[in-house]
């Protein structure tokens, strides 16, 4: 079998702070084939947006590798970066204040491909622009404009189309659409799902919207305090929630369906705490509805049936 | 909803504009709603729909001078709002009618303590109240919202988002108002907080008997909180009724069919979703017909000329020509 499109394997990101070490990321390990999604679920301060971060090296890991076709792209020299770049692309949460209000929408487009100098002649890079922003739905009037002039909806294409520029394989959505209202989220998820289509693009989707992430996700993972809990294929990780935290997170999602109306809600207790300096045993025990002595102890992300991890001791 | 009896809040034909040095923005349209005593109505609608807009017309708090109501009334236990001399308002505000705003980051003020802030509402309306009496009513809200009365000397910016909206609305019922506006009250937050302040504003409001009008963009959070239901589309109301009779999704106005098309399923899989085509009209422009015909899939010519009166059925009421002379639903 041939390598997947991106893996990381024991990837660590920790923050060095006032009251001592941020374990933002713990030992992450995931894996996304060509043409695959993976959706990243969790919290605000879950550790999801870091790791995407990380592995794009917009911030240095503490330790691990990041593969990229089998090639360890933590070990790039500067020079090689722009290999990673042609490859591997970002798409922001905010698309507020993710572009530049200074620079035009066709200006915003070009700058990626001038960057990794893709095309040489000038020429060359505004007919780039044009088949990009006809790709992602952008009208060619819109070039001149700036990003003030745009809605939220228009603005997220255009940061899709930064992205797109450079023909990337991989790239990680950072809640894409939660800035968004719902008839646009729905047309945005459609156009990422087309261009995957199209262009065999792998995903890394990172969002707290459960219901985004099964419509777009060939597999989850779920994040809490920095660690994987649990990460399945997404059918058997909706069908079967193992860990407490996946079954919280699920019971608390409200959805337009009157018959979990009247549902016994077991809401979550407490709040996620910071992970700094955590102590081992499990992270999500203090919230935990069957948490006792044995929790303290390590757990582990074990495979409890073919492809479908947690890391539970209470669990398989 | 009999027309005979009086709601605790009535809205009327309200209309509010922005004036602006460029144009005039329609921010809210002949916009009518009822709200009864202990009901929660959810007020659901995108971005720039003017569901802000009307919760700030309610309470008169609509920017100086750039707001302006252009019409219309609000009737507050049949007194009308709109007339009502500013310090009369001011006893209202707060006491009978408060709000819970977007965002707990913003609306508490970062150089007072939580437990000043509280203090200050009671202050305000009871002045008859002794010291004691108030600091014992601040203890007891902060308990009821699941803070221990020991964190009142902290400031704002010691607390968590859910933290911050549980202070809020501790501010917001500590007078024990018979209305709450809330508008996106959990927005801001995490899933599982989210759930939390659900509950907790659930069960505050059986405790106080007070009437909900919860504005929202989320349809998840109407459908497991609300009793009833009004969608806004452009400053109008386009449809109303009841959760049950809303979420059935059988008769629906095309615009509340398409945000049901939009949403993800949590149980069902679909290959893919069905956006509704275009974006949100200019509110600076006025219609003529129905505000929703430029992105409807069943708009016929009548509907750019001709606006769609509310047609009701057994107290469901959707503003389209298609329900016209329609029995059944």
């Amino acid at each position: 079998m041939s390598a997947p499109m991106v893996e990381t394997i024991n990837l660590k990101k920790y923050f060095k702070t006032g009251s001592g070490m941020l374990h933002a990321v713990e030992d992450v390990n995931l894996k996304i084939e060509k043409g695959k999604t993976l959706g990243v679920v969790g919290e605000s301060g879950c550790g999801k947006s870091t790791l995407g971060r990380t592995i794009l090296r917009l911030q240095p890991a503490t330790d691990g590798q990041v593969l990229y076709e089998g090639e360890d792209v933590l070990k790039y020299k500067k020079k090689d970066m722009k290999k990673l770049h042609l490859n591997m692309q970002m798409v922001f949460q905010d698309p507020f204040s993710s572009l530049d209000p200074r620079m035009s929408i066709h200006n915003l487009i070009a700058e990626p491909i001038e960057v990794c100098d893709i095309f040489k002649t000038k020429k060359e890079i505004n007919e780039h622009v044009v088949r990009i922003m006809e790709m992602c739905g952008l009208p060619a009037n819109l070039a001149n404009l700036y990003p003030h002039e745009l809605d939220g909806g228009f603005r997220q294409r255009v940061g899709l189309a930064r992205a797109m520029a450079v023909s990337p394989k991989f790239i990680v959505c950072d809640e894409p659409v939660s800035a968004l209202d719902v008839s646009i989220q729905a047309q945005i998820l459609n156009l990422l799902m087309d261009l995957q289509d199209e262009r065999q693009l792998s995903y890394m989707f990172i969002t707290h919207d459960l219901c985004v992430v099964k419509h777009i996700s060939n597999e989850i993972m779920v994040m809490y305090m920095g660690q994987t809990v649990e990460y399945a294929k997404t059918a058997e990780l909706f069908a079967h929630p193992l860990h407490p935290y996946t079954q919280a997170l699920l019971e608390a999602v409200p959805t337009p369906d009157l018959s979990r109306r009247n549902r016994e809600r077991n809401t979550l207790k407490g709040e996620v705490s910071n992970p700094i300096n955590p102590a081992p045993g499990c992270r999500f025990k203090p919230r935990c509805r069957f948490a006792d002595k044995e929790c303290d102890g390590e757990c582990p992300l074990k495979e409890v049936s073919p492809g479908h991890l947690v890391a539970c001791c209470k669990c398989g | 909803m009999e027309e005979s009896k009086v709601s605790l809040l009535e809205i009327d034909a309200l209309t509010v504009e922005y004036r602006t040095d460029d144009a005039i923005v329609h921010a809210v349209n002949d916009l009518d709603l009822r709200l009864d005593k202990g009901e929660t109505r959810g007020l659901v609608g995108e971005t720039g729909a003017g569901k802000t807009t009307l919760a700030l017309s309610v309470l008169r708090l609509l920017p100086e001078r750039v707001g302006h109501i252009a019409g219309g009334s609000i009737r507050y236990e049949g007194r009308e709002l709109l007339q009502m001399p500013e310090a009369e308002m001011l006893a209202l505000r707060g006491k009978r009618i408060s709000m819970i705003f977007q965002d707990p980051m913003t609306s508490l003020n970062p150089t007072h303590t939580v437990g000043d802030q509280i203090l200050e509402v009671l202050n305000l309306h009871f002045p008859e109240m002794t010291k004691q009496q108030k600091e014992a009513k601040v203890d007891e809200m902060m308990t009821l919202v699941g803070i221990p009365p020991s964190r009142k000397t902290d400031f704002p910016h010691q607390f968590s988002g859910g933290m911050k909206q549980r202070i809020v609305i501790a501010m917001a019922l500590v007078a024990e108002p018979e209305l709450l506006l809330a508008d996106e009250p959990t927005t801001a937050l995490d899933v599982t907080i989210q759930a939390q302040i659900l509950e907790l504003i659930r069960n505050l409001k059986n405790q106080f008997h007070t009437a909900v009008l919860l504005i929202t963009h989320d349809l998840g959070v109407v459908a497991e909180f609300c009793d009833t239901v009004s969608v806004v589309y452009a400053g109008r109301v386009v449809e109303y009724g009841t959760v049950e009779a809303v979420f059935e999704k059988k008769n629906n106005h095309p615009y509340t069919a398409g945000l049901f098309g939009c949403i993800p399923d949590l149980k069902d899989d679909q290959p893919r979703l069905h956006p509704i085509a275009g974006r949100m009209s200019d509110p600076r422009v006025v219609h003529e017909g129905c505000c929703f015909c430029d992105r409807c899939d069943h708009a016929m010519e009548r509907c750019k000329t001709v606006a769609p009166a509310m047609h009701v059925h057994k107290g469901h009421g959707i503003a389209c020509h298609l329900f016209e002379n329609r029995e059944d639903f």
